[in-house]
Parts: structure tokens; C-alpha cells; sequence
């Protein structure tokens, strides 16, 4: 058993302690934990980004190259008060890139894909090769299930105010309708979703043992 | 002040381009916009610097004030600090000592917190699977079909769990997650055009 | 004996109303002294008549030669066209004679020189009289003097005969016993008031005469009621040349000049009159003093009587401070005579003096009003300087006058040495309180009605600083009664907390905010409603006996007992105890177990159709990796931690392998900063089979999530997270990889992630970086598969989609049994399906339990 089976262990119970209550050893654990892992990824950063984008701006010097440590040291001013609104333009850069990304990417690569393959879906059964009528083809139930499910989950997450104007009433009663089938959906989404997370940290559970028991020999 | 009046400028110039990129084929704008968002990733990972430094002027507060969780936060800059001092004396974080670091400290701490997980899991398992609604009895009727119809156990009880299983993440489940990402990709649009347009800015103080 | 202000007439004390004009006794003593609070101006005795004669409105007519009609039931006279010179000095701040008086210190004697201004002014006086006015209207009655106009001697006249008519009813009244009026004080008024016609050119050159002699203002003392009468008789045949109004006006000797009283203690200077013409004329007439004869007796009868100002301003006095003028001519007159008498001013002008500096308060209380109109009126005059000799007649007669009405005490007088102490006290030391006399009915507002109704019977303490205790005790106003509830012990207020008294003493005395509030309410009209229903109700509730209703206990939440670190040891020890007895449990049913429910009831399971799925999704899961050829290369993306090592190890280590095994090479990124490290080992298993930097090369960590991914479009020159060699530094410097030149030449990327945002930014952002199709595929944990699965089943036309999707570790073994590589996956299948079956056990429980609470709420 080598030194660092050793003190993975000694952390392992630690942490597992917590079961029993909290505690010294486990605040000891958890804050070690913390510690090491913003160093690691400070150091991780550092050699695998931030260094390389300065040897980059040493070894070729072009505004393009300088621009990233420009803005690195703009970030800086954010500790002196006198300068600290400086601090805001890096920040407004990196939130602007990110910002547009995310709508793009939304767009483009969730709300169009997601809405093509809604609307692209068939109820026709000649498409899944059946030839069962529409109401005994499961791919028309399947498919029709598929649909009314997804618009009533789409518009219980939209749609929350209560409508006014004309037809008031009906438009309420309608995304009322929607809103309960999409929220039946939800739980059983959520309701499965619940499993799967069960089984995901029951796994992490055993190969946390199974690593125990291998690092004292009893297999 | 200076930052504050160029920033909003900034936002919205930088993510008009990068958002342009999208629509527009250029290869001189697919260049400009790939430096931007190298840019953006440097300075991202020296954000992740600072956010060290403000991790340790907390902590040292605490241990300054000498308050009753000082001992842990000693504990915590201890940590950082000698991690910080074994990364850069021994070169990176592929080095030896950081290797032995990661597979001794950083990687057990982090599996077992996870494996704590499974714990209140089946405290949850108990506490949630009380039906009082329509709502609440869909829930933990699929939970339980398809918690036994992932695994061989579930044959032992029923041949046809696994087939169920499979429906429910077919038709009931793709439907409500489908509902869900638009849902979500709704809000991501909408929270983007707030800084695109300049009207959400976070960034100001 | 009340004097009515508006009409003048004498009215018995306690009538209500004027038995002459009906006005309100009481209301007019304010409004008359109001309407002579307006009286800017005053009368410049001793200087007399200026060149150019000026009109004299009603409402400026002295206030002592108001009292003095008033008394004597004579309505006021017009002095429209008297051309007095009218000094404007609505409050001489100037001492009458010298800068002595401000200072306190006894007034020297005037100067002879200044007796010399103040005949050359007589002089001119006189002078400009016989020029401009010739004729003079003869004085027909007592009442009458001369004027300097004919319509103004004509006025002068009726005033005189007003004056004479005065004395009459003076006399007769005193007869009556109406007017406490000695004998005396009678002849001294007949003195002043001249018993035959005088002539008016005579009279009129008087003040031109007056003008050549030192004016004087005769004390009272200096001037018995005799010698003030001849003096005023005898004055008149003398001087001829000036008008005899004028002359008795203004004929004042330089003996006669007295030195102004020093001020009181008390008192101050400013208020006293200052008359600058008087002063000029004082100034200017110097040596020449008009002897007794030369001032009229009219005169020193007015100035005896102006002494009685006090008494006859019990009439009003709110208005002193208008009577600074007046006061300032007295002090003129008594500066007069403080040069020949050496003494300090008569006494009826100081008493004027102090008059008006009770003025200031104006909200004297009645019985201080009294007490400071008892100053002049009480006062005896005291002896008269030997220099009294020459004092004018008028002025002696007045004096006399006041000094006889004076003796006589009324009910209201009190001791005479008392008043002016009390008159002092209140001078320096006004009392806390000060309550105005009540006003007329007519007069009270409604708001101030209500206050005076609402007085308590019992009036509260008064809280008078210690130096204020001096003053005699006052009898304690009525406080309104929401004033008086502020006081503590009375209307209920509540005592002051003992701390904050301790810290604010003055608090003491002060009720709680909340009574301050309350009576502050009740006095603006702010309606409470009281809760009655409210209070009924809760009487009702806490009168109730107490009932044994079933209230539901709240669950106690035992508090953690506190534990020390060797209790938090032994636990763990147990702890550490249970979990080796279960695996050795385990391990001994292992065998039995595996047949069960591991790896061979999983093998046999994926040969059932109800495995048919996850065959399925395997298939289509590999199919991309299949078809990747031979030197291909593959990006891997290793976006989990340490924390879910123990599911995505197997996973990403099974798909490694099938990606090498298939030829490719593989790159692996990470958006986790723990990332490359777990991919190096993955990469470092596999090195002994694939050769890492020429099969495997790691790139290390990629910051801020969508923007890192985006990130990739610069491939070339992405840093290498551990050099196989020293000149691999970037990925465009390994040799083997120099034919990589960006994301376009990646042929396959595959996503092992533990959640599922990593996954959706790398399907939203990928299919931007490059032209045309790349294929994705993603391994992710059983708890990211239903939220994937959408992306997986897209429409065809989207670019954006997943070629395949497993998760979880039921996938890993069946992608185990696949590859034909048995590993951690397959070998946590036993532990895994028994620690779902204790899961269901537990939620059935669950249900049970939930069904129980149910019924039993039920």
C-alpha cells in the first residue's frame, strides 16, 4: 500500500464521515479540498493558456497576439479603486463574446433543430412503413404523443401570464389545458430523470468502495 | 468613468461580430471573430486567476479576524499555497508532484463527496416517493420502472421492464426534455440579446 | 375709574362696554393700544413748531396727551393742522440726551451749551411763527392753546378748552368720589389748564422766545401744584412774542434740565425715546433757561398728568413699544431737567422709561401689566431739586397731577416698594410662562375658545429655573387640557423609562411618544377608530376556558449532539466497520450474486429482446467510430472530474480503446481544469498498446465553455498538456501531427461528459466551425441521457444533432461486452442492480409510508 492509497484512505473516511454527522474531520477534508483544487486549476491555467499566450506575444509580437494580455491586465485594475472601472471593459469583452455565442448557439443549434424535428414529425404511418391504419399504429400514437407532449411542456415553461383583452377566458382556458399536459410530462421526465441520477451516484458509490477494497488487498 | 462608458460599447460591438459569424460567411470575419474568442478564452483563464485571489482575501480575512472557522480557512490557504508552490516549482501541472498531488489529494477528496451523493439519495428515494397527486404517483410510477429496468435486476421481477423503459425515454421523456431545452434556449436567447442590445450589463459595477 | 382708549370717556371699572362709544372696555384696551401701536411718530415737545408745518393725523397724537384727554372725558382733538415738527422715530434707539443711558451709567447734567440749542431753537421756533402766522385764534377755554394757523390755532384751541372741560369733570368727579383725584392734583390740572383766554400772538411769540431759553422739563417733584399753576399763569404775560401754545411747549429753563435717569438695571436704552430735534434743540439753546413762569401751567399739568400714563394705560399697554416715542419724549422733557436739577430724570419719566421696557413683554401677564403700570403710578415722587424753581408750570402741573392720582392707591395697587422690584424681576427674569390676558369674546377665535374651555381645573406644576424662583409666585396658568395630559402624573401619561430620564433629565417631564401622539391626535381631530370588535373578541377568547383541541406536534428536530473529534474517530471506525462487513459479505456471496444478478445475468440480458434498446443505441453509437479510417483524427473531449471518475472512466476508457483500436488518432481536450489529467492517464493506460504523442496526443485544458470550444478554430497552436518530446510544445510542432492544421481536419468528435452542458455546447457551437458535416457522438452519465436524447433523435436537415448517444454504466458493460474488453463496467454490474433493488425496496417503503400518513390524516 503506497504512501498515496494511503492518504487517499485517510480522505476517503474523512469525507465519508460526514455521514454520521458533520464534523472537524470532514470541514478539514472539505476545506483541503477546496484548496487544492483552486491551486490546481490556477496552475492549470496558467501553464496550458495564459503562458502560451505570452510566449505567443514575445515570440510574435502583433496586436492581434497582444490583445488577449492587454485585457488580462486591465483585469487587474479591478483591485485599485482608483482604476477599478477599467476592470469593466475585459469583463464587457469576455461577457460580449460569450453573450453572442449563446444566442447563436441557441438559435442555431437547439431552438432550429429542436423545432425542425417537432415539426418534421409524422403521423402518418406510410412514413414509419406500416401499414396499419392511423388510430392502431403506434407510430402515429407514438409520434402524436410526442407532439402534444412537447407543446405542453413548451408552453408551461413560456407561458405564465394570465391573458387579458378579448377572449381572455378562452385563451386561459387553452394554455391552462397545454400547461397541465406539459406539467404531466414534466414529472415524468423529472421522475425518470430522478432514477437515472440514482443509479449515476449509486455507480459513483461503488467505485468509490470498489477502489477501498482494492487498495487493502481484499481482492 | 472611462471603463463604464466604453464597456457598453465593447459588449455590443464584440458580440455583434462574434454574432455575425453565424449568419454571414466571411473568412476575413471568421478570422477576426476567431481572435476575439481566443481572446476571450485567455482572458476567461486569467479570470479564473483572480477568482483564486479573491478565494485567499476571504479566507485570510477570516484567519486575520480570527473568527472559529479560522482553522479551516488556515487549512484552505495552506492547501492553495502549497499547491500553487508545487505547481510552479516543478513545471506544470503534468509534472511528477502534481501528479502525485492530484492521485492522492485532489482525486479521492473529489470521488468520495461525490459518493456521499448516493446516501442522501436513498433518503430522498424515501422521502419523495409519497404519492399525493396525480402529479406525484406519474412520478414515482416512472421512477420505479425505470430505476428497475436500467439494470438485469429489473428481468427478475418483470421481462418487460426494460422494453418500458425504453418507451418512457422514447416518447413521454423525449417530449418533456424537448420542451425543457426550447425552454431554456428561450431564455439563453433572451438573457444573450439583453447584453447583445446593451440594456443587461453585468459587467458594470 | 376706566378710561374708554377710542372716545376717551371715563367709564366705571367692571362696565363691560363704553358708556359713551359702546366699545368693549376690554377689547379696546387692545385695539387701542393697537391703533397707538401704529403711531410711528411722536411729538417733539421742546423743539416745538418747525418752518414747515405739518399735518398730524389723528392717529399720531402723543400717547400721554391721549391719557390725559381720555381722563378727563375729552374726545382726542384733531391736530390736522398743527404744525408741529414731527419727529419719525417709531423706536428711537438713540438715548434721549446722551450716550449715558445706554450704558447704564448715571446721565451727567446737560451742558449749558446744550441748553443753548435748545432755546435758539425756541427762538426760530417763535420767529417762524410770528412770520408765517400772524393772527392767532384767541383761546377761549382752558381746554384751548394756541396754534400757529388759524385753522391750527383753532384746533389748539378746542383742545385747550377740551383740556379745561377735563379738569372741570376732574373736579367734579373727584367730588363724586369717581375719580380718586386729590384736591391737589386739581389745582395743579387748573394750573395747567390757563383759567382765562390767552392771547395768541402772545402765544405765539412764546415759542419763539422758547427758542432763546434752555427748555426744561420741570420733575414733579420740583413742582408743587401751586408753583406749577403760577408758573403757567405767570409764564404768559411774559412772553408775548411767541405763541403761547408754543411757548408753553417749548418753555423749558436749562436749570430745569435734569439729567435722565440712570437705566434700570434691566431696562434697556433702546427703547427710550430719542428725540434728535429735542436733542438739537436742547443743544442749541444753551444758557437761557426758561424760568417756572415761562412754562405754561397747561403744560406742566400735562406733564404731571403724562405720569399717570401707567395708570391710564391700563386702558392697553400692548402696545409700549409704539410709546417709545413717548417715552422718549418724556425723557426728553425729563433730560430737561436733569441739567439744572443734577439729579436723574423725574420720576414720572423714568417711570415712562421702565414703562416701555415692559413693553417687550407683551405677553405680560395681567397682573404684571399692573405691576409695571404701578411703576409710574406708585412711585412717589421724590423731593424736588432745588432747581425745581424753574421748571415749567405745565410740567409741574402734570407732574403734581400724576403725583396725586398717584398717592391714592386703587384695589388693584399693591405696596408701592414691591411693584418695582416685582417691575425689575420681570424685566430680567420674564417668568416661563407667559399667558396673554383673555381677550375679548368678540375677539376669540373658535380654536382659542375651545382651548379656554378645555383649561383644567387644576393647573400643572410649572417648572421655573432655579434663578426664576425669585419672582413672586404667579398664579399657574390653564393649560389646555391636551397640553396638560403631556405632563407626567396627570391625563394617564406614562412615566418616562427610568433609563432614558436618567440620560435625558428633562424627558422627565415629558410624556411617551405614543401620549405625545395620542393628544396630538385628539387635538388635530384625527378619528380613531377603536377596534371594539377586536376587543370583544380577544376578552372573549381569553376568558374562554382552555379546551383540549388535538394539535398536530411539530416533529422535534433533535439538535446534532455535539460531538468531539475522538467520538467523530470512533464513528468512523464503526462506520469503516460496516462497510468492510459488507463487502466481505459480498465477496462471499459473490459467486451467488454474480450469477445473479453480475456479469453473466448481464450477458444473458443483452440476449433478451429487452435489451433490444440498449443494443441498440450501442449500434448506433458505434457506427461512427467504425467508420472512421485508419490515421483519422479523432477529438475526444473529456468533460468530466474526478467526482464521477468511477462512471465515466469505464465509458471513456472502452470508447479510447475502440477509437485506437479502429485506427484513429485521438486528441483529447477538457473543459474541466481536472480534465487533462484524467485524460493523460486514460492516455497513459492505453500508451503501451498506442504510443502517446504519435496515437494520443492531450491538448490540455480549454477555458470558458462555449468560448472554448469555439476556441478550437485555432488548433494548430494549441499548447500540448504534456510534451511527449521537447520540441512538442504545440501541436503543430509533434511532428507527427504537422498534418493537423485545424478543427476542419477532425473527422470525428466525441464527447465523454458527465452532464449535459458540455454536450450542448459543443452540438450548438461545432457546426459553425467548419463547412459541412462532422459527426458527433457523446458518452455521457446516466443522468445527462434523457436530457441528451433530444439531440439525438433531430430532424435530418439539422446539422446540429448527436449521431449517437450511451450513458450510464449499464452501457459501459454492454460496450464492454462488445469491444470484448471486460472492465470496471461489467464488474459493478452486480453491485449495481443490488443497489437498485434496495432502492426500490426503499421507495416502495416510501409509498407504503406516504399511503399510511394518508389515512391516518384522513
Amino acid at each position: 500500500m503506497s504512501t498515496e492509497t494511503i492518504i487517499a484512505a485517510i480522505l476517503t473516511f474523512m469525507i465519508w464521515s460526514y455521514v454520521l454527522g458533520d464534523n472537524p474531520a470532514f470541514r478539514i477534508a472539505a476545506h483541503l479540498l477546496i484548496g487544492t483544487a483552486a491551486g490546481y486549476a490556477a496552475i492549470v491555467a496558467w501553464f496550458n493558456v495564459v503562458q502560451p499566450a505570452v510566449r505567443d506575444v514575445l515570440l510574435r509580437p502583433t496586436p492581434v497576439a497582444a490583445l488577449p494580455l492587454v485585457l488580462c491586465a486591465l483585469l487587474v485594475a479591478r483591485a485599485w479603486p482608483p482604476i477599478r472601472h477599467l476592470a469593466a471593459i475585459p469583463l464587457a469583452f469576455l461577457l460580449g463574446v460569450g453573450s453572442a455565442l449563446a444566442v447563436g448557439g441557441a438559435l442555431f443549434g437547439t431552438l432550429w433543430s429542436q423545432v425542425l424535428a417537432t415539426a418534421s414529425l409524422s403521423l402518418n404511418p406510410i412514413d414509419a412503413h406500416e401499414s396499419q391504419p392511423f388510430l392502431t399504429s403506434s407510430f402515429f400514437w407514438q409520434n402524436l404523443a410526442i407532439l402534444i407532449g412537447t407543446l405542453g411542456t413548451f408552453c408551461y415553461f413560456t407561458f405564465h401570464v394570465r391573458p387579458r383583452g378579448p377572449l381572455s377566458g378562452l385563451r386561459a382556458t387553452f394554455v391552462r389545458f397545454w400547461s397541465g399536459v406539459g406539467l404531466w410530462l414534466i414529472m415524468i421526465t423529472l421522475g425518470a430523470l430522478f432514477a437515472n441520477a440514482a443509479m449515476s451516484r449509486f455507480t459513483l458509490l461503488i467505485g468509490r468502495v470498489q477502489w477501498l477494497i482494492e487498495a487493502f488487498g481484499l481482492r | 468613468m472611462l471603463g463604464r462608458l466604453v464597456s457598453v460599447p465593447v459588449a455590443m460591438g464584440v458580440g455583434l461580430l462574434v454574432l455575425a459569424s453565424y449568419f454571414v460567411t466571411d473568412v476575413q470575419l471568421d478570422a477576426l471573430v476567431s481572435g476575439l474568442v481566443y481572446s476571450a478564452s485567455v482572458v476567461a483563464a486569467f479570470a479564473l486567476l483572480l477568482g483564486l485571489v479573491n478565494l485567499a482575501r476571504f479566507h485570510l480575512a477570516r484567519v486575520r479576524t480570527r473568527s472559529p472557522e479560522s482553522i479551516y480557512s488556515i487549512v484552505l490557504i495552506g492547501a492553495l499555497a502549497a499547491t500553487l508552490a508545487l505547481g510552479f516549482i516543478s513545471g506544470g501541472p503534468n509534472s511528477q508532484w502534481m501528479q502525485h498531488l492530484f492521485d492522492s489529494v485532489l482525486f479521492p477528496l473529489q470521488a468520495a463527496i461525490y459518493s456521499l451523493l448516493a446516501f442522501f439519495i436513498v433518503t430522498a428515494t424515501y422521502r419523495t416517493f409519497r404519492v399525493r397527486s396525480v402529479e406525484t404517483a406519474l412520478f414515482v410510477i416512472f421512477a420505479v420502472v425505470v430505476l428497475l429496468g436500467q439494470t438485469p435486476a429489473g428481468i427478475l421481477l418483470w421481462d418487460a421492464l426494460p422494453m418500458i423503459k425504453d418507451w418512457i425515454f422514447d416518447v413521454p421523456v423525449l417530449a418533456g426534455t424537448r420542451g425543457i431545452l426550447m425552454g431554456v434556449a428561450l431564455g439563453s436567447l433572451a438573457t444573450g440579446m439583453r447584453v447583445l442590445v446593451g440594456v443587461g450589463r453585468p459587467y458594470a459595477d | 375709574m376706566s378710561i374708554c382708549p377710542n372716545c376717551g370717556a371715563p367709564n366705571q371699572i367692571g362696565i363691560a362696554n363704553c358708556v359713551r362709544c359702546g366699545v368693549s372696555l376690554s377689547e379696546t384696551k387692545e385695539s387701542g393700544s393697537a391703533v397707538r401701536g401704529q403711531q410711528p411718530t411722536s411729538i417733539s415737545i421742546p423743539s416745538g413748531v418747525s418752518q414747515k408745518p405739518t399735518t398730524f393725523p389723528q392717529e399720531e397724537i402723543p400717547d400721554w396727551l391721549e391719557i390725559l384727554l381720555a381722563r378727563y372725558g375729552e374726545p382726542i382733538p384733531t391736530f390736522e393742522d398743527v404744525s408741529v415738527e414731527v419727529v419719525s422715530s417709531a423706536a428711537p434707539t438713540e438715548p434721549l440726551a446722551t450716550p449715558h443711558l445706554a450704558s447704564g451709567a448715571p446721565e451727567p447734567p446737560r451742558s449749558e451749551s446744550e441748553d443753548a440749542e435748545l432755546l435758539g431753537e425756541v427762538e426760530r421756533l417763535k420767529r417762524s411763527l410770528v412770520e408765517e402766522q400772524p393772527a392767532t385764534k384767541e383761546i377761549s377755554g382752558a381746554a384751548d392753546l394756541p396754534i400757529k394757523t388759524p385753522a391750527a390755532s383753532r384746533e389748539v384751541d378746542d383742545w385747550l378748552a377740551e383740556l379745561r372741560a377735563l379738569q372741570a369733570n376732574v373736579a367734579s368727579e373727584s367730588v363724586s368720589g369717581s375719580i380718586p383725584v386729590g384736591p391737589s392734583a386739581e389745582e395743579a390740572l387748573q394750573g395747567v389748564l390757563p383759567s382765562e383766554p390767552v392771547d395768541n400772538a402772545a402765544q405765539l411769540e412764546r415759542p419763539e422766545a422758547a427758542t432763546e431759553e434752555t427748555p426744561s422739563i420741570p420733575t414733579e417733584a420740583s413742582l408743587g401744584p401751586t408753583e406749577l399753576s403760577e408758573s403757567v399763569t405767570t409764564s404768559t404775560s411774559e412772553e408775548e412774542s411767541v405763541p403761547e401754545w408754543l411757548r408753553e411747549l417749548g418753555l423749558v429753563s436749562s436749570e430745569q434740565l435734569v439729567s435722565p435717569p440712570s437705566v434700570e438695571p434691566g431696562q434697556t436704552s433702546e427703547t427710550l425715546g430719542t428725540l434728535p430735534m429735542a436733542e438739537k434743540g436742547i443743544s442749541e439753546v444753551s444758557g437761557a433757561t426758561p424760568s417756572d413762569e415761562e412754562i405754561p401751567d397747561w403744560l406742566k399739568r400735562l406733564i404731571a398728568i403724562s405720569s399717570q400714563v401707567p395708570e391710564a394705560a391700563s386702558t392697553g399697554e400692548a402696545a409700549r413699544s409704539e410709546e417709545s416715542g413717548t417715552g422718549g419724549e418724556l425723557e426728553e422733557l425729563s433730560s430737561a431737567e436733569g441739567a439744572t436739577s443734577g439729579e436723574s430724570l423725574p420720576d414720572w419719566l423714568r417711570e415712562l422709561q421702565t414703562m416701555e421696557t415692559t413693553q417687550l413683554d407683551a405677553a405680560a401677564p395681567p397682573e404684571e401689566r399692573k405691576a409695571a403700570e404701578r411703576v409710574p403710578e406708585e412711585r412717589e415722587l421724590p423731593s424736588a431739586p432745588e432747581a425745581a424753581t424753574s421748571v415749567p408750570t405745565i410740567v409741574e402741573g402734570i407732574s403734581s397731577v400724576a403725583a396725586a392720582e398717584a398717592k391714592i392707591p386703587t384695589s388693584e395697587e399693591g405696596p408701592p416698594a414691591e411693584w418695582l422690584a416685582e417691575l425689575e424681576e420681570l424685566i430680567e427674569h420674564p417668568p416661563a410662562e407667559q399667558m396673554s390676558p383673555p381677550p375679548a369674546e368678540e375677539e376669540v377665535p373658535d380654536w382659542l375658545r375651545e382651548l379656554a374651555a378645555e383649561r383644567p381645573e387644576e393647573e400643572p406644576e410649572v417648572q421655573v429655573p432655579v434663578e426664576q424662583q425669585k419672582t413672586p409666585p404667579l398664579e399657574p396658568a390653564e393649560l389646555p387640557e391636551w397640553l396638560a395630559q403631556l405632563h407626567p402624573g396627570e391625563g394617564g401619561s406614562e412615566a418616562v423609562p427610568a433609563q432614558t430620564a436618567a440620560v435625558f433629565p428633562e424627558s422627565q417631564h415629558l410624556a411617551s411618544g405614543e401620549d405625545v401622539i395620542g393628544t396630538l391626535r385628539a387635538r388635530l381631530g384625527v378619528p380613531q377608530v377603536p377596534d371594539v370588535e377586536g376587543a370583544t373578541l380577544f376578552r372573549e377568547i381569553v376568558s374562554e376556558p382552555p379546551e383540549m383541541t388535538a394539535v398536530p406536534v411539530p416533529e422535534e428536530v433533535e439538535a446534532a449532539p455535539r460531538r468531539n473529534i475522538l467520538t467523530t474517530v470512533i464513528w468512523a471506525l464503526v462506520f469503516v466497520a460496516i462497510l468492510l462487513g459488507i463487502a466481505i459479505l459480498s465477496l462471499a456471496l459473490l459467486d451467488y450474486v454474480r450469477d445473479l444478478l453480475g456479469e453473466t445475468a448481464f450477458q444473458r440480458f443483452l440476449n433478451t429482446p429487452a435489451a433490444a434498446g440498449l443494443v441498440a443505441s450501442l449500434e448506433e453509437f458505434r457506427e461512427p467510430i467504425v467508420a472512421v479510417q485508419q490515421n483519422d483524427i479523432v477529438l475526444l473531449s473529456i468533460e468530466y472530474t474526478p467526482a464521477t471518475e468511477a462512471e465515466m472512466q469505464p465509458l471513456a476508457r472502452v470508447v479510447l480503446h475502440d477509437l485506437l483500436g479502429h485506427g484513429a488518432r485521438v486528441l483529447t481536450v477538457s473543459q474541466q481544469p481536472e480534465g487533462p489529467a484524467l485524460a493523460q492517464r486514460l492516455l497513459d493506460e492505453a500508451s503501451a498498446t498506442y504510443p502517446y504523442g504519435e496515437r494520443t496526443l492531450n491538448l490540455g485544458y480549454l477555458p470558458g465553455e462555449a468560448v472554448g470550444v469555439r476556441s478550437l478554430e485555432r488548433l494548430q497552436g494549441r499548447q500540448v498538456y504534456a510534451s511527449p518530446n521537447r520540441m512538442c510544445h504545440t501541436l503543430g510542432e509533434c511532428p507527427t501531427w504537422r498534418d493537423v492544421r485545424g478543427i476542419e481536419d477532425v473527422k470525428l468528435f466525441v464527447i465523454v461528459a458527465d452532464c449535459a452542458e458540455p454536450v450542448r455546447w459543443w452540438i450548438e457551437q461545432l457546426p459553425t466551425m467548419f463547412l459541412g458535416n462532422r459527426p458527433m457522438i457523446a458518452a455521457v452519465s446516466a443522468v445527462a441521457l434523457p436530457t441528451l436524447r433530444p439531440y439525438l433523435i433531430s430532424a435530418s436537415a439539422a446539422r446540429t444533432r448527436l449521431e449517437g448517444l450511451i450513458g450510464g454504466v449499464t452501457a459501459a458493460a454492454a460496450y464492454e461486452i462488445y469491444t470484448g474488453e471486460p472492465g470496471r463496467a461489467l464488474g459493478m454490474m452486480a453491485a449495481q442492480s443490488a443497489a437498485h433493488l434496495g432502492l426500490f425496496v426503499v421507495a416502495l417503503a416510501g409509498i407504503f409510508a406516504g399511503i399510511r400518513a394518508g389515512t391516518g390524516r384522513q
